[in-house]
């Protein structure tokens, strides 16, 4: 059923104004087990920057008079099943009254983990698989973690308490293979499968090769669109972009970037931001020097009101009202142009 | 329509449940509030001490713990009533306790379970 636009769009707007947090990205550690071609983190085998003490985040937390209902810490690295903690770090989260996850490449998830994990309260988990064999090993620059990931996707469908979904990035490898890869989900008991694409941002400028053309990404929202109507796996695409005249098709809802409206992040170093991949000339704070809900009371203006974004490629584009400048990550910073669009309207564009 | 009203019309409506349990672009869903603690302690009728390396498990679940060396436990387990929560001594060597279990419902946040178990 779709909901109307109009009320959705009136809807979007007391939210930023009511702006309240409910979903923490926690950037636990920056250690990570793969080096990915994709990664948009600053994450290594090894780190300059250590893995930020439980206590220092509590603490961070505690400033939270009254936690919204299922505010939720997502931790993220890195990998963050590299800490040996995570499962002290759930509990010690859940006795605050708030939920938890888990962003995992699979590799360490076996079954000794999925049971501590879960004793700790861990109440929704995300594991990545980026196409079929070859192109997963290829893209996680890994010759064998596709098994391992597919067992480690296995074992979570098991606990059907877990709000789980795979998510999947789409690179011009493995787009053919989609098809393939959703009867492979299928038949692990997968019901949520989140696609996404590579914004041309941190190691993937590099790597052109990474990105969809406007040819393959049309041919990706026909696929998630069709899949919709059809499949028992519940598929989206995540909600990176405005995708034009794919809105609603494929997604639940309408594009809404809640970056800073709902969505805050205590990074490695204890900065406070955004989303992660918000580029760090957004950082509003730090959780060493500044007090957080403080911060996320009185900062993030250039979250909450976008007018700035309405530049360059966006000044005369009629979709503005319902994209407000698109992603905030793929902003390089306050008064910045959008790296790229996906509007998909052809006839709409002016670039 | 005043703001409030709106959220809780929207909200109301199930088709609309993504409006509020999202996900951002690299994240995770939002995780629910469908799981309780269940915490406790194991001693031995015998003695009154804590009894270590028990399993304390669900019946018709993988899910457990093992007592530490309080003979404490506590984990997470989804909410429902009429749990079956087994106390197994899976020690190999002999001298051990008899399987027990009990009962409990996930009704509130944390339920607390204090056994004594007997030796064989």
């Amino acid at each position: 059923m779709k909901f109307p636009k109009k009320l959705f769009l009136r809807f979007r707007d007391a939210e930023i104004r009511r702006h309240e947090l409910n979903y923490l990205f926690w950037e636990c550690t920056l250690r990570c087990n793969l080096n990915c071609l994709h990664c948009g983190s600053d994450c290594n085998t090894s780190t300059a920057i250590a893995d930020m003490p439980l206590n220092d985040f509590i603490g961070a937390l505690k400033t939270i008079p009254r936690p919204s209902k299922n505010f939720t810490v997502v931790m993220t690295g890195g990998e963050p099943l590299l800490r040996n903690d995570i499962e002290e770090c759930g509990k010690e989260i859940r006795k605050l009254g708030m939920q938890w996850s888990l962003v995992s490449n699979g590799i360490l998830y076996i079954p000794e983990r999925h049971n501590t994990l879960l004793n700790a309260g861990m109440g929704a988990l995300t594991i990545s698989l980026d196409g079929m064999e070859d192109s997963h090993n290829w893209l996680r620059n890994s010759g064998n973690t596709f098994k391992r990931v597919a067992d480690a996707i296995a074992l979570a469908t098991s606990a059907t308490r877990l709000n789980f979904d795979v998510v999947s990035c789409v690179t011009p490898k493995n787009l053919s293979q989609l098809a393939t890869v959703e009867e492979l989900l299928g038949s692990l008991g997968v019901r949520a499968w989140r696609l996404f694409t590579i914004a041309p941002i941190g190691r993937a400028t590099e790597n052109r090769d990474l990105l969809l053309n406007d040819k393959q990404f049309t041919q990706l929202m026909e696929f998630i669109s069709a899949t919709r109507e059809r499949s028992k796996i519940k598929v989206q695409f995540s909600c990176e972009a405005y995708t034009g005249k794919y809105e609603h098709r494929v997604r639940d809802s309408y594009f809404f970037c809640r970056a800073g409206i709902n969505i805050g992040s205590v990074l490695a170093d204890g900065s406070i931001s955004a989303c992660p991949n918000n580029n760090r000339k957004l950082v509003q704070g730090n959780i060493y020097h500044d007090n957080l809900n403080q911060i996320w009371e009185t900062k993030f203006q250039p979250f909450r009101n976008r007018a700035w974004t309405k530049t360059g490629i966006c000044n005369n584009c009629k979709h503005f009202g319902e994209c407000l400048g698109n992603g905030m990550h793929l902003h390089q910073g306050e008064n910045l142009e959008l790296v790229c669009c996906r509007s998909l309207n052809e006839k709409s564009k002016n670039h | 329509m005043n703001n409030k009203l709106l959220r809780t019309l929207i909200g109301s409506l199930s088709f609309t449940t993504a409006l509020f349990v999202f996900q951002a672009c690299y994240g995770t869903p939002q995780a629910v509030d469908n799981d309780f603690l269940v915490e406790g302690q194991v001693t031995s009728r015998a003695s009154g001490q804590p009894v270590q390396n028990i399993r304390v498990g669900i019946e018709g679940d993988s899910q457990h713990q093992y007592t530490d060396s309080d003979g404490r436990f506590s984990f997470y387990t989804v909410k429902r009533n009429n749990i079956k929560l087994v106390f197994e001594d899976t020690e190999e060597q002999p001298g051990n306790f008899a399987k027990t279990d009990t009962l409990i419902n996930g009704s509130s946040d944390t339920v607390r379970v204090n056994i004594s178990l007997v030796e064989e």
